[in-house]
């Protein structure tokens, strides 16, 4: 492990439209000619090739711990886009696993994820989850996570995206990419690490009931047909469950909030079904819970990036870079101008300090006040 | 804090009644605790035995655990330093604990009797995967005769319908039932799980529900009040009872009266007994603890007088409404004016007045649709979103529905006394919910000038300047 000195962070971007030469072009430019210990990677689907892969981890010397994940696009202090982005950490310790999740059950990936804290002594620990966000319960992932890490090493990341298409995600390991692999790695150093998470919304209206619910879809609030209730609170037009693409650009800006000791976790509505009248959220909202609608000014929304940035940041005394997890709903919500003033404002408040980041499918984040899995939000973890 | 932890505990007994090993429940127990209440540390602990742990890693020393005992207080854990604890009994007869620890802040009383409701559901599904296990083991061995299975069958059945009866309330108390129903339904849902037993809900020294017959109240009122001094479970002859809270502070006691009280032959076990008494009275403070919170809720956002909607939220609803479909006449705003009402208040005074503010209100929810939303601005004023709107004259009609509706005679006081509104109608599109509330407004006036008990519409040449008076 390195002293703070010996210690780096470094990022590189890519849009080329070769995505092996995007991935070499990203990764030489995060290395700028040092030796990394631990390569963490956000690609676009449309870059999501073994060759990317095997480029990236060829030009950095070919023995190289390497982890990643697709995205709904990355960001850096370049701006945002899709294509390839790594994040070169040295001078940490750093132990990678890659779970293979279609073997064993999300709660025992988790387990076997933070079993890599074995592999790491050091004053200062954190485990870094890039989860499947297709995959049913994260929440899970992160369970069998704590199970193993307690709450002296927090957890911290977000959930392979793939654009918003619902088609598939990939996960790259070493010199390779799989589907059925969850990537993940634990950082150790002499200093601690900074996290931050936010989402900037607040419960409006007046609470509901989830009356009736299975999984992800709820069949009723407060005993009526859900999307009723729904399009009745929201001032939704009737037939707006009609058109799919219409409904999500709505309920993007209309999520649901459950109601928790300290505050609220958001649930994202995305779809609803027209002649059921159930509503589709991205993860549980369990029966017999109290939601509230959320609302958000639009510029508490934007600032969540860097406000969560700030805070994993100002944890940290000398901060070297920020990994940043920022949910794939948000660019929907807050829409293009929207999410480049967000990209903007996120890249005036850490300058000079280098960060690269994705659109994730759920964000992770296991520490006192914040149990795990989150939608709507970012997630930041500073390094030093 | 508001309400979340009895809901949190519905989604607890959703969970734990899917496990299907003693591993897996106390699993499930130790991280929906510390989920529920932002704690870092948990673990349910049995005898010398650690069932499940979370938050000191692996494999802790159990005796971090087995060594603390019921209670609250704190606690130093190796590594994770010292932490705020709650400790609570998982039954009457048994040495099972669930520990919960947490560093930021000390348990509030609310969490506290969450977790206590948390770990007697866990308790009560132990002991019917435990004898489950069993007659696994029984059938297996082919070894004991048939009776004694008989026996665990129906006692494992008795467990499953005791949790089954649990969830129902705690999703009826959820679902806004009123109070009075989910009270009986929880004196009805421990009376149908014991034998021949009279099962009573006291509040305040009141019997607020009484299940089963042949038990006079006076005796079910005492039996409450023994246990509400005591502080916990008493039992006196063929008397059980255990106190009820409402936010931590004893309100009242849960009363079992067996059958020997009331002179039948007895065949319940006594522990099975005093399971169904803990875990109902636990019951009966969460629906009230939870009822107590949805009321708070509510009164923050609806007049007290009329229970309609009050200014703020119908102008919150209001501008959700304009912002969500800016079309014009996409919506439409009421401002109703009571005539008459200003004598009515003089001549038989402000309880007859309130009356016949009750009375209106009634009859406007009465008159508009279940999509609108009426509500009480102040005063003898009042005001009703339509929405959705399909074409204007939907709103005229339903103006004039409300004006025939006000103008039937009230019965207040022992008198006959009229009123009637006069409406004014403001279309949405392009303005705020100040502004379209000013719009219906001074429609109202217009009404009121031209013909009283009448609607008008908002033209746009209207004056802008209300007399002081009108």
């Amino acid at each position: 492990m390195g002293a703070a000195g010996e210690r780096w962070f470094g990022v590189g971007r890519s849009l080329a439209a070769d995505p092996a030469e995007a991935g070499a072009q990203a990764c030489r430019e995060a290395l700028g000619g040092r030796r990394a210990g631990l390569l963490v990677v956000f690609a676009s689907l449309s870059h999501a090739t073994r060759g990317m892969a095997e480029a990236v981890h060829a030009e950095a010397g070919g023995d190289v711990l390497m982890i990643g994940c697709t995205t709904s696009g990355e960001f850096t202090t370049d701006g945002r886009g899709s294509g390839v982005v790594v994040n070169a950490l040295g001078g940490y310790a750093a132990s990678v696993r890659a779970v293979p999740h279609d073997s064993v059950d999300l709660y025992e990936a988790g387990v076997i994820a933070a079993s890599s804290l074995d592999d790491i002594d050091a004053e200062h620990r954190v485990v870094l989850l890039l989860g499947d966000g297709r995959s049913s319960d994260q929440q899970e992932m992160v369970r069998g996570a704590y199970s193993v890490a307690g709450a002296q090493v927090p957890l911290v990341g977000g959930c392979a995206g793939d654009d918003a298409t619902q088609t598939g995600t990939w996960a790259f390991f070493s010199s390779g990419t799989d589907v059925q692999v969850l990537p993940n790695a634990v950082l150790g150093a002499p200093e601690p690490f900074g996290i931050g998470a936010a989402h900037g919304w607040r419960r409006t209206g007046e609470p509901m009931v989830v009356s009736r619910s299975e999984s992800g879809t709820i069949h009723e609030l407060d005993g009526e047909p859900a999307l009723d209730v729904y399009l009745r609170r929201t001032g939704g037009a009737p037939g707006l469950a009609a058109d799919p693409a219409a409904f999500l650009r709505f309920a993007a800006v209309r999520p649901l909030g459950l109601a928790r000791r300290t505050g609220e976790d958001i649930r994202i509505v995305f779809a609803a079904d027209p002649v059921e009248r159930s509503l589709s959220g991205l993860a549980d909202t369990p029966e017999g819970a109290m939601v509230w609608l959320m609302e958000a000014d639009d510029d508490e929304v934007v600032d969540a990036t860097a406000t969560a940035a700030v805070a994993a940041v100002s944890a940290v005394s000398a901060p070297l870079g920020v990994l940043v997890f920022d949910c794939c709903v948000r660019p929907i919500a807050l829409g293009s101008d929207g999410i480049d003033l967000a990209v903007s404002r996120l890249r005036d408040a850490l300058k000079p300090i280098p960060y690269g980041g994705f659109y994730s499918n759920g964000e992770i984040v296991r520490k006192p006040q914040a149990k795990g899995m989150h939608h709507l939000t970012v997630v930041a973890l500073a390094v030093g | 804090m508001s309400g979340w932890s009895a809901l949190q505990l519905t989604e607890f007994f959703s969970a734990i009644t899917r496990a299907g090993t003693i591993a897996s429940a106390a699993r499930i127990a130790v991280q929906r605790a510390t989920e529920s209440t932002d704690a870092e540390v948990a673990a349910v602990v049995c005898g010398d035995d650690v069932l499940a742990s979370l938050g000191l890693g692996r494999d802790p020393s159990s005796v971090l655990f087995t060594s603390l005992a019921h209670g609250a207080g704190t606690a130093s854990f190796s590594g994770a330093g010292r932490m705020h604890l709650t400790v609570h009994v998982l039954g009457q007869d048994t040495s099972e604990r669930l520990i919960v620890a947490r560093a930021d802040e000390p348990f509030a009383a609310e969490e506290r009797q969450m977790l206590q409701g948390m770990a007697r559901v866990l308790g009560l599904a132990l002991r019917s995967l435990r004898t489950l296990e069993a007659e696994r083991q029984l059938r297996l061995e082919r070894e004991r005769e048939a009776l004694a299975r008989l026996e665990l069958v129906e006692a494992l059945e008795r467990r499953e319908r005791l949790l089954e009866t649990l969830l129902r309330v705690q999703r009826s108390a959820h679902q806004r039932t009123p109070l009075a129903e989910v009270f009986a339904m929880i004196t009805e849902g421990a009376r149908s799980l014991l034998d021949d037993v009279t099962v009573a809900l006291v509040l305040h020294g009141a019997v607020a529900s009484v299940s089963g017959g042949g038990c006079d109240s006076t005796a079910l009122a005492e039996a409450a009040g023994r246990a509400m001094a005591a502080g916990g479970a008493v039992t006196r002859g063929p008397l059980i009872a255990a106190p009820v809270h409402i936010d931590g502070a004893v309100a009242g006691g849960f009363v079992i009266a067996s059958a020997a009280a009331v002179g039948l032959g007895g065949g319940v076990r006594e522990s099975e007994r005093r399971d169904v008494l803990a875990a109902f009275a636990e019951q009966a403070s969460l629906a009230l603890t939870g009822a107590h919170t949805l009321a708070a809720v509510h009164e923050a956002h609806h007049d007290p007088l009329t229970r309609l909607p009050s200014r703020t939220l119908f102008l919150q609803r209001v501008e959700e409404v304009i912002a969500a479909d800016p079309t014009p006449a996409a919506a439409a705003l009421l401002y109703l004016d009571l005539d008459l009402f200003k004598q009515v208040n003089d001549t038989l005074g402000h309880a007859a007045g309130d009356e016949l503010l009750r009375a209106v209100a009634g009859r406007l929810r009465a008159a508009v649709r279940d999509t609108d939303m009426p509500a009480r601005l102040g005063g003898d004023e009042f005001a009703v979103l339509l929405d959705p709107l399909a074409h204007e004259q939907q709103a005229r009609d339903i103006a004039q529905r409300v004006i025939d509706s006000l103008a039937r005679p009230y019965d207040i006081a022992g008198r006959t006394v009229f009123t009637r509104a006069s409406v004014g109608i403001a279309y949405s599109g392009g303005r705020s919910a100040g502004r379209l509330v000013e719009e219906a407004d001074l429609a109202m006036y217009q009404a009121k000038r031209s013909r009283k008990g009448t609607y008008q519409e908002f033209q746009p040449h209207m004056p802008a300047d209300l007399p002081q008076a009108c």
